[in-house]
């Protein structure tokens, strides 16, 4: 999968995803309602590696997805 | 010197204008009215004087110096309103025609205008419907259908938006009271329809007439926009808290446009049709909102009808038929014009009394009443009252009042002809009967004229007379079979038919 | 000739073939009103005309100028009756009854009056009915032989109209006026059905002629629905298809297959050929209309193109070897199989087609997750109506529009929003307009000036010229007005909605940031307009919101769809006739698709594959172990492909390579694929790149169902047997049966069984009860067992209304210096979408190709002129076209359609998509325009690509 495309779709979610409470929390359940757990890997993997690129909320959300998945 | 000039439509036709002019250039101070309705004494000059207003018949623009200088004796007939012709009638709608300045409305006011308006004003609607109602005011645009009645229908629907359309599309052969009244006192006209409009609840009013009025448009336009100067048109209907806008639409040359569905098609910018009734007008008329929908010599009656009150009109005529008819004398005729008397004078009194026999001195073949699509009538109906239900039971019928005279020389297998010849160009081409039938009509009456299966034809031609009237959408293909079937009936000689 | 059986068990009075016609439309009244017709008591709805009553009683008076589809006109005089008290012989159709009347319709009067009449008729009517093409479906003939016409004692000698010219210019019917009797129904159709008003009559009287105003009716303003045809009663207006082939003997019913407002019609054959289509009256969503496309532009089902037998082929670059059935499923079951082994379970998927049926559908997503063992299914959905589902289901808890179509007949003000309905959704246009002919205020938005902002006796009362991509902040500054103006519903917010939810959004809205003033500047819509359109809409009654995917095709396509649930539950218009927030879905079937399981995340009815309990019920069905996470969407797809980890796909019914966005970078991922199988009725675009290739069957050949924008089940049913041998459901079954899930249905109303068994919006849904009810709209259930025709009446089915903020986030793709124009895209009439089927037809009479229209200014500052070939490029590709210098797009926007190939519009569209649904956004992209060098270039545009991809 081309990680450039996955980083721009989920700053993408993170800029326009409706939220009330917790927003990192409401990306994680959109990531977990829609993506593959391949794209939920992938983009995790990228957070680790150039964690700039991505919002707090964006980072906590896809980390917390790979710590359920690995759970 | 104060001489009034004709701006009538009929008289400029005789030059009126030249005369005008030369009455001004001559030092004269020139008032222009309508026209008495003496056509044969065109122009006819008045001048003020003490005893009123002297008349000079067919009078030249070269007549002008002697006419101020009181040496045009010769052409005089004297004090007009005591001039026999019009001494005998009852000009009641007519009262101002040729009298007032058409467009100024302080002498219409001077002449006893908005008198009924104002009377209106302060009556609640019911009761102004009430009183058109008791005044027995019948529809003169044909179907006599009672003004009241329908008043009452418009003013009993709910809605949010309601009309006054005056039809004023005056297509018949032989008819100009509504456009005499236009160009002669307009004001009537607006007044009525003012009344009809507080009657029942209208604010917007529209006189749809016949674009071959050019005259009568102008004079129309010029008097409204005087009108809602005056304040007596506009959102205070002279100070009040009734609300009246009214306008004139021209219609482009259809015959049937003065039906009042095909009326109210054109007058909402649409091919000139008949609409199916129901629903009728008076409860789904212009763009589907209520809509009283009368003829120009109906509103005009009821500014006097207010002014004098339902008895005074109740009471002039006969039987059903009240108040007054302007009846229109043309055609062959010695002396022709409008005649306002009440309903009743008989058919002979009209045309040998008022009319003075015809034009040529021959004797009188026919005469055809009520328009084109009119019953032929000859001699033996000279008795008969002039009233709509006396003139149906002699086959005859009222229409618009116009009474076209003809003499010896006419051809009625040709005038038969002509009937189904003019419903062809005419028809709106809706319904079968008239579009298709009118067509066959000439083809088989010219068959019978040419003696082919005369026997067949004739039947042929029962038949089609019976499909145009009782399955006609309207009354222009409904009436063709009239002056038809009265022509064949009382002069089968002109169609090659043993009587 | 086969009758349609009448549901009310009553002789029917033929109209065409198969539908009794009363003559009226049916009076709505609750009244009821007796009266007595030819002595029997007759008990009908006050407003009935005595026709009617008459008809529906079972005792046909004769007409020729009535038809049940249009007003009354009175005009043929051959319905008139006598009815006791009443002077004369009114016209029943024009006559409505009245308690207690006493009608008589037959007495020798009227007996002589019709005959009379019908002589007048025929004493103008050429005598050859033995020879005229519309001999034995023509009224005039009939009410010859009912009024006993024996003689026309005129003769033909007199004045007639028998030397008039034929008009065949149309290139689907022929007028012939010698045969017109003006009556005007065409005229009337025209007017009152279609809303065009293309028709007149000129002249008048006897010269009274039916006319297309102009030159002929090809040149004229008319678009070919067929009401004019459909309501001719004789032979004047007739398809040339019965022209040339002669009546048909036998009728089908069954449902259009281009747009998704879903029309029914009767197929009508001559053995296996069909000759006509002929739209039904009893259809739910069309009630007796059609257009250009359902009506005649048929053709292509049986075009020489079409694609019969299976082939397949090792390399792409391989000439196609055809093949017998089991060859070419074992050789796709065995590649896909292959693929697995060596690259895993998930290197597969397929995509499943709006084109097709719900139960072909249903069969392809099946076999996905069963044989393929994956969830890696999607539809063509995705790339039109995906933020739909999204937003509908996020705000009211259904992913569907909310209303029938009939609903907008109750609207007062409409709100149009990215949709051009009398382009792309006629039938429902048509609809929309005689509303707005009967006074509904109008409000486009749309950044184009669509037919609906101003056409014959059509007005907008506001056109908000958005720039492209500012739908949002538009849908902001329209509920800002309501919400800061005191005009919301409070009532309806209290008692429907989530009122916490509405607390927070409506501090949202009133932010300044949506102010109308604010807007202005990002939208180019002056402030005073918005103002005005949302006190407008806020204040005129009943208020209707419709869409397309001038709302969906954008990169914030799911915020919009939510920003205008919200302003509907904001001003109350939720949960009743005339009201609601309704798709306009562009194929016929886009419902049916993403109801049936389509998307990768989402089994049948919207429940998500994670959801235990659905999924055991589904396994314990389907006697399979399920997936619990989503699959992959189409651009997943793609962009595994490329890189690799994706090398299978079965695509159904879809030409991706045409309609999807980036051309270059689709093509790339079809080539770099092992094995792409395509199933479709041509070698279309995408099969270029394709190893096996499934002939697919055309709707005439397809038995079952389509779902439409209202969410109407409507049956579709084989007019003729499939020409490739095998329904797609049986192929479906097959290749999943080879590839070692056994899969088997003996027909297709099986597959709708098994759907209703497991999906509970569909718990009553059969074709049995289809056949009886005619069509019904989903949720069916013992709640609805006839169905939902509008949705949320008592309550939002999520429980509470959810207002959902939508702040404004502009797109990436924005004009620059070095593309400073917007290209955005649209539909024309008489093409549909990629154009396979209308390209086939004598529908590119109209439209021989597309064409770019760009604001004049645009155009001069480029030296661009009226028709001049120009090439149109952004940062993605370039294409050519023929521009075309128009008042309909403002400077700044260029306008295009994307029915050709050739004109490649996708190969310059770009990667930016719906932030939640990854629906790409066709609506918005940043290009420059030049004049072209040269006109090869206009025909390299799609070849280069395909031959660099």
């Amino acid at each position: 999968m081309d990680v450039a495309k996955l980083k721009m779709m989920v700053n993408q979610i993170d800029q326009n995803i409706p939220f009330a409470g917790v927003k990192s929390e409401v990306i994680a359940t959109h990531l977990k309602k829609f993506w593959t757990p391949q794209m939920r890997a992938d983009i995790f993997h990228d957070v680790q590696a150039s964690p700039e690129s991505y919002s707090a909320d964006v980072r906590e959300a896809v980390t917390k997805l790979h710590q359920e998945a690995n759970a | 010197m104060k001489v009034f000039v004709p701006g009538d439509s009929t008289a400029l036709s005789v030059g009126a204008d030249e005369v005008a002019d030369a009455l001004a250039k001559a030092g004269a101070e020139v008032v222009r009215t309508g026209s008495r309705g003496m056509f044969w004494l065109e122009p006819l000059v008045e001048v003020q004087t003490d005893a009123g207003r002297v008349g000079y018949a067919n009078v030249e623009p070269s007549d002008a110096k002697d006419l101020l200088n009181g040496k045009l004796t010769k052409k005089s007939i004297g004090v007009v309103d005591e001039y026999d012709w019009i001494k005998k009638q009852q000009r009641v709608t007519f009262a101002r025609v040729g009298i007032i300045n058409p467009v100024s409305v302080d002498d219409y006011e001077a002449h006893g205008g908005l008198i009924g308006l104002r009377k209106a004003l302060s009556l609640p609607s019911e009761q102004i419907v009430e009183e058109v109602t008791e005044s027995g005011l019948r529809g003169r645009g044909g179907a006599g259908f009672p003004a009241g009645i329908k008043w009452k229908t418009v003013l009993g629907a709910t809605a949010d938006q309601k009309y006054v359309c005056c039809n004023a599309d005056e297509g018949d052969s032989g008819t100009f009271a509504d456009r005499m009244l236009m160009e002669g006192d307009p004001l009537t006209l607006v007044e009525g329809m003012i009344i009809a409009g507080i009657a029942v609840g209208a604010t917007k009013g529209l006189i749809y007439c016949r674009s071959e009025y050019p005259h009568a448009i102008a004079v129309l336009n010029k008097a409204i926009e005087n009108a809602y100067a005056a304040g007596v048109l506009g959102k205070s209907v002279c100070g009040s808290h009734f609300a009246f806008d009214l306008e004139v639409r021209s219609g482009a040359g259809s015959y049937v446009c003065g039906e009042e569905t095909a009326m109210l098609e054109s007058l909402e910018g649409k091919r000139g049709m008949i609409r199916p009734k129901p629903p009728i007008p008076a409860l789904s008329g212009l763009y589907g909102k209520p809509t009283v929908i009368n003829n120009v010599m109906t509103l005009a009656a009821v500014p006097m009808i207010m002014a004098n009150g339902a008895k005074a009109y109740q009471e002039i005529g006969v039987e059903r038929s009240r108040g007054t008819q302007v009846f229109q004398l043309a055609g062959n005729i010695a002396k022709g014009g409008i005649v306002e008397t009440g309903f009743g004078i008989t058919l002979g009194e009209l045309v040998d009394g008022f009319g003075g026999g015809t034009n040529s001195g021959r004797p009188i073949k026919t005469v055809q009443i009520g328009g084109p699509l009119g019953a032929y009538l000859d001699k033996n109906s000279w008795d008969v009252p002039m009233a709509y239900e006396s003139l149906a039971a002699a086959g005859g019928m009222l229409g618009h009042g116009g009474v076209v005279v003809f003499d010896d020389t006419v051809n009625m297998a040709a005038q038969a002809r002509f009937a189904m010849e003019f419903c062809a160009e005419e028809s709106c081409g809706k319904c079968t009967p008239c579009r298709i039938g009118s067509t066959r009509g000439v083809e088989v009456i010219d068959k019978i004229v040419a003696g082919e299966n005369q026997a067949e034809n004739l039947e042929l031609l029962e038949d089609l007379c019976e499909v145009m009237t009782d399955g006609s959408l309207c009354a222009m293909g409904g009436l063709t079979p009239l002056p038809v079937r009265s022509a064949l009936k009382l002069y089968p000689a002109d169609f090659g038919l043993r009587r | 000739m086969t009758l349609l059986s009448d549901p009310r068990g009553l002789s029917p009075i033929r109209d065409g073939i198969g539908e009794p016609d009363f003559g009226t439309p049916k009076s709505t009244s609750d009244v009821t009103v007796t009266l007595t017709i030819d002595g029997s008591p007759v008990s009908v709805p006050a407003g009935t005309s005595i026709m009617r009553a008459a008809g529906e009683s079972g005792c046909s008076i004769p007409k020729l100028c009535a038809t049940d589809s249009l007003e009354p006109f009175g005009s043929c005089r051959m319905c008139l009756v006598e009815i006791d008290g009443r002077k004369g012989t009114p016209a029943s159709c024009t006559t409505p009854v009245e308690e207690g009347m006493v009608v008589r319709t037959q007495t020798a009067k009227l007996g002589k009056l019709r005959r009379n009449v019908m002589e007048l008729y025929i004493s103008d009517h050429p005598l050859e009915c033995l020879t005229c093409a519309a001999n034995g479906d023509c009224e005039l003939q009939d009410m010859a032989g009912v009024v006993g016409l024996r003689d026309v004692r005129y003769g033909y000698e007199g004045e007639n109209h028998l030397g008039a010219v034929k008009d065949q210019s149309n290139p689907y019917f022929d007028f012939d006026s010698s045969k017109c009797i003006v009556c005007n129904r065409c005229v009337r159709a025209c007017d009152q059905i279609q809303g065009t008003l293309a028709l007149t009559i000129e002249g008048r009287g006897f010269n009274s002629k039916v006319s297309p105003g102009g030159l002929n009716f090809l040149s004229s303003e008319c678009v070919s629905c067929g009401a004019c045809v459909q309501a001719c009663p004789t032979g004047t207006l007739e398809e040339k298809s019965v022209i040339e082939l002669g009546m048909p003997t036998r009728t089908v019913q069954t449902t259009c297959a281009y747009c998704g407002v879903g029309c029914t019609f009767n197929a009508e054959l001559r053995g296996d050929e069909l000759v006509r289509m002929v739209p039904a009256k009893t259809g739910g969503a069309n009630e007796g209309h059609s257009c250009v496309k359902g009506r005649f532009a048929f053709g292509y089902a049986s075009h020489k193109d079409r694609i019969l037998s299976p082939m397949i082929r090792e390399k792409i670059t391989d000439e196609w070897t055809e093949v017998s059935w089991d060859e070419a499923i074992t050789y796709a079951a065995t590649k896909f199989k292959e693929i697995q082994a060596k690259y895993g379970d998930n290197s597969i998927g397929g995509v499943t087609s709006s084109r097709c049926t719900n139960e072909e559908i249903f069969t392809v997503q099946k076999m996905i997750r069963t044989a393929f063992g994956n969830n890696n299914v999607d539809t063509c959905a995705r790339v039109c109506h995906s933020p739909t589902g999204f937003g509908l289901s996020s705000t009211f808890g259904t992913s569907a529009g909310t209303q029938d179509f009939k609903s907008v007949g109750k609207s007062d003000v409409i709100l149009l929003i990215g949709a051009n309905p009398t382009d792309a959704h006629p039938v429902f246009g048509s609809r929309l307009k005689r509303r707005l002919r009967q006074g509904a205020k109008l409000i486009v938005v749309d950044p184009r000036k669509i037919d609906l902002v101003e056409s014959a006796h059509v007005k907008a009362n506001h056109h908000l010229q958005l720039q492209p991509g500012t739908n949002v902040a538009v849908i902001n500054a329209l509920a800002h007005v309501i919400a800061t103006e005191g005009l919301a519903d409070k009532n309806f917010i209290a008692e429907r909605c989530d009122n916490e939810a509405f607390d927070r959004w409506m501090k949202f809205i009133s932010l300044p940031e949506n102010s109308p003033e604010v807007v202005e500047a990002q939208s180019g819509v002056p402030a005073e307009e918005l103002r005005k359109a949302a006190r407008l809409f806020a204040t005129s009654g009943n208020g209707a919101i419709y869409y397309g995917l001038g709302v969906t095709e954008h990169s914030q396509g799911s915020t919009m769809v939510m920003g205008m649930a919200n302003l509907a539950m904001a001003t109350g218009n939720i949960g009743r006739e005339g009201v609601g927030v309704n798709p306009l879905r562009g194929q016929n079937n886009v419902q049916g698709s993403c109801d049936m399981g389509s998307f990768p995340h989402e089994l049948s009815g919207y429940r998500h594959v994670s959801d235990d309990a659905v999924r055991e019920q589904f396994e314990t069905l389907w006697d399979v172990k399920l997936l619990p996470e989503p699959g992959m969407r189409i651009p997943n797809m793609l962009d595994n492909a490329i890189s690799g980890e994706f090398r299978g796909m079965f695509v159904h019914g879809e030409d991706i390579a045409q309609s999807d966005p980036n051309t270059k970078h689709v093509m790339a991922a079809l080539e770099a694929m092992d094995l792409v199988v395509v199933q479709d009725l041509f070698i279309n675009e995408t099969a270029k790149f394709a190893h096996v290739f499934f002939p697919g069957t055309s709707f005439l050949e397809k038995d079952g169902t389509f779902t439409n924008a209202e969410r109407r089940i409507n049956r579709v049913r084989p007019v003729m047997a499939p020409k490739n041998g095998k329904q797609e459901w049986q192929i479906i079954s097959e290749l999943a049966t080879a590839m070692g899930y056994p899969m088997h249905y003996d027909n297709a109303a099986q597959i709708m069984d098994e759907i209703a068994a497991i999906t509970p919006t569909f718990k009553n849904v059969s074709f049995e009860l289809l056949d009886r009810v005619g069509s019904l709209q989903w949720p069916v259930n013992d709640a609805a067992p006839q169905g939902t025709p509008i949705m949320h009446v008592n309550g939002f089915v999520r429980g509470k209304g959810l207002f959902v903020e939508t702040p404004f986030v502009p797109t990436e793709e924005r004009a620059n210096r070095k593309f400073p124009l917007l290209l955005t895209t649209g539909r024309i009439l008489s093409q549909y979408n990629v154009g396979a089927q209308t390209r086939r037809t004598a529908n590119s009479t109209w439209h021989q190709e597309d064409v770019l229209e760009i604001h004049e200014s645009d155009a001069q500052m480029r030296g661009i002129v009226d028709g001049q070939k120009v090439a149109i490029s952004s940062r993605i590709g370039e294409t050519v076209m023929r521009a075309e210098v128009s008042a309909r797009v403002p400077a700044g926007v260029v306008y295009t359609t994307f029915h050709h190939p050739i004109s490649g519009a996708n190969v310059i569209t770009t990667e930016f998509s719906d932030w939640a649904t990854n629906c790409p956004e066709y609506k918005v992209t940043a290009v420059e325009i030049r004049p072209a060098d040269s006109s090869q270039d206009a025909t390299n545009s799609l070849d280069d690509v395909l031959m660099k991809a």
